[in-house]
């Protein structure tokens, strides 16, 4: 017959019997491998005096509970990860300073039911506690990859609405010139046009007066119809020049109104059929800024508020009224955007800079999220923020009118 | 299925376990009469669910064995995980740690009194936090037929300290706890 002790021994856990006032009365071959402390010399002394590097008054409470209650108590590695330092159990493979320890405090009852002594068993956790470390690293190096990525698509939307602008740079200066011939001809053909007419109305008349008088009437129209597109699309060639001009990454000094004016035109298919403009500009100091960035973030908050609009219209009917406002503060230009859409909801307000939004949907490329826009307002010493509800929303933009000095440390 | 002699063994049970804890803790400790419910798994999602889905709890799990094996859930709201340190003279500064030794406390004093009385003497899994919150609510296994969950409620005086135990036995477990307390209290000798 073996006895109990002999199996004891043999556990690959360890265990500690003490009594009431912490005096060890057992101790097993497990605890004297891994403490190198031999039972003799433990049993009978204090367990705080033999592990003078174990939580003294932890263990008196611990002990003192099973006591008192005659219930087993715990310890887990999560929170503790040892109790009485012992190596672990991997001199080779290592990873780990030393073992992670699991305890449970079993009360050990005598003859008439009380408590009689506390079996402390110490488990060894270090593998447990390894494989979710790994887990946990793993999935740190997932989120750390998870936001390089991200990182990395708001540079290329960046890098791809930069190229744009300067496809859009060239091609509005290569339409300039052929704009600026067609206008001067069709002005020249409705000069002569109107000559012509005059020299037919001398003619005698043979008959086909009535043609004539519809040709009259009718193609002076047409002409000045004309001159009236081309210079509308002059117009907008012009505010695409001056939108997309190519800066050399120095700052320029930016008038804030040409810019909003100059972008409202650009914008006008994002909200005309919507939304009526409220325009209220009001003299403002020039700004220092790099004004490429400065324009797309006007374009970023005007089509904003043009799809909110267009959001309202699709569910009202009802055309919206897009505000643009500016005014001079004290050291700084404020710009307010505002639309009567319906308010952004209470659960997207916390998200609404987060670069995460700024994927446009598809179909809908804003080429630079609000996340970006504020990256760049804040570049520029400047503040951009909102206030939303059921009415609308409002997007203000403070630009200070000191950048210059401000953002040249370097 | 009639609780009635569940009911007296739960009842004196506890009754014990609040005069141990309230020694313990030097304070006055109230448990409230048990409520006890009989459920499919649909029925334990309810009452569970909802408790475990009000924002600001702690829930810790922790598993007892015997021939009445079952499991506890321990709810706690933040405002009491903040009082835990001066209600128990537990010397540590981790919050997790603390609320897993007074969530053990309640549960192995409360299961330990109600076994007591039926002559079963339990043993308990480490209690655990469950992390109802990132895990997206409770999800419960659907392996049982029927069970019986016990609540209460265990309140500190003075103090606005309040712990919720869902204790839970399950087909098997319920019918021998069924049997063990009718042998008490049951009207039939």
């Amino acid at each position: 017959v073996i006895h109990a002790d002999a199996l004891v021994d043999r556990l690959h856990a360890g265990v500690v019997a003490v009594d009431r006032d912490l005096m060890v009365a057992a101790w097993n071959v497990f605890m004297t491998t891994h403490t190198g402390k031999p039972a003799r010399d433990v049993v009978g002394t204090d367990l705080r005096l033999a592990c003078p590097d174990a939580p003294a008054e932890w263990l008196a409470w611990k002990v003192r509970t099973v006591f008192e209650l005659g219930t087993q108590a715990f310890s887990s590695w999560r929170q503790r990860p040892y109790v009485i330092r012992m190596p672990h159990n991997r001199p080779l493979t290592g990873g780990i300073d030393c073992m992670r320890q699991d305890l449970t405090f079993l009360p050990v009852f005598d003859r008439s039911g009380a408590v009689a002594q506390v079996c402390i068993v110490i488990t060894d956790a270090t593998d447990v506690a390894m494989a979710e470390l790994a887990v946990a690293r793993s999935h740190a190096a997932t989120v750390r990859e998870h936001a390089a990525r991200e990182q990395l698509e708001a540079q290329l939307r960046l890098a791809h609405t930069a190229a744009m602008g300067q496809l859009a740079a060239g091609v509005a200066h290569e339409l300039n010139t052929p704009m600026q011939f067609i206008g001067d001809s069709v002005q020249f053909a409705l000069d002569s046009a109107t000559e012509l007419i005059g020299f037919a109305a001398k003619l005698p008349d043979d008959g086909s007066a009535q043609d004539v008088t519809i040709l009259v009437d009718d193609l002076p129209i047409a002409l000045r119809r004309a001159i009236d597109g081309v210079e509308r699309v002059s117009r907008i060639v012009r505010s695409l020049r001056v939108f997309a001009q190519p800066q050399n990454g120095g700052s320029a000094v930016v008038d804030v109104n040409a810019a909003i004016e100059n972008t409202l035109v650009l914008a006008a298919s994002e909200y005309r059929s919507v939304a009526d403009v409220a325009l209220d500009l009001t003299p403002v100091r020039q700004v220092a800024c790099l004004a490429d960035e400065i324009n797309v973030v006007l374009l970023n908050l005007i089509v904003n508020a043009a799809r909110a609009i267009t959001d309202a219209f699709a569910l009202t009917g009802t055309r919206g009224v897009l505000g643009v406002r500016s005014r001079q503060l004290a050291g700084s230009v404020e710009i307010a955007i505002s639309d009567t859409g319906a308010g952004i909801p209470a659960d997207a307000v916390e998200r609404v800079f987060d670069l995460a939004a700024a994927a446009a949907p598809a179909g809908k490329p804003t080429g630079l999220g609000l996340a970006m826009a504020r990256a760049v307002v804040e570049k520029h010493g400047g503040r951009l923020w909102f206030e939303t509800g059921d009415a609308g929303t409002t997007f203000y933009l403070d630009l200070p009118t000191s950048f210059a000095s401000a953002a040249a440390p370097a | 299925m009639n609780c009635e002699a569940i009911s007296e063994v739960v009842n004196i049970g506890i009754g014990q376990a609040g005069d141990k804890l309230a020694r313990l803790l030097s304070c006055f400790v109230r448990i409230s009469t048990p409520r006890l419910r009989i459920v499919d798994v649909d029925g334990a999602q309810a009452v569970l669910a909802h408790v475990c889905s009000e924002a600001q709890v702690i829930v810790t799990r922790q598993a007892f064995s015997s021939q009445i094996r079952g499991e506890v859930l321990t709810v706690f709201d933040t405002t009491s995980r903040d009082l835990v340190a001066e209600l128990v003279h537990y010397p540590t500064t981790d919050p997790d740690e603390m609320i897993l030794e007074i969530s053990n406390l309640i549960v192995a004093t409360c299961l330990s009194g109600i076994g007591a009385q039926i002559s079963y003497e339990l043993s308990f899994s480490p209690p655990s936090i469950l992390d109802v919150v990132r895990e997206g609510g409770l999800a419960l296994d659907r392996s049982w037929r029927v069970a019986l969950i016990a609540e209460l409620a265990l309140q500190v005086e003075d103090r606005p300290f309040r712990a919720r135990l869902f204790m839970f036995w399950a087909d098997d477990a319920l019918e021998t706890f069924q049997r063990a307390a009718e042998r008490l209290f049951g009207d039939d000798p």
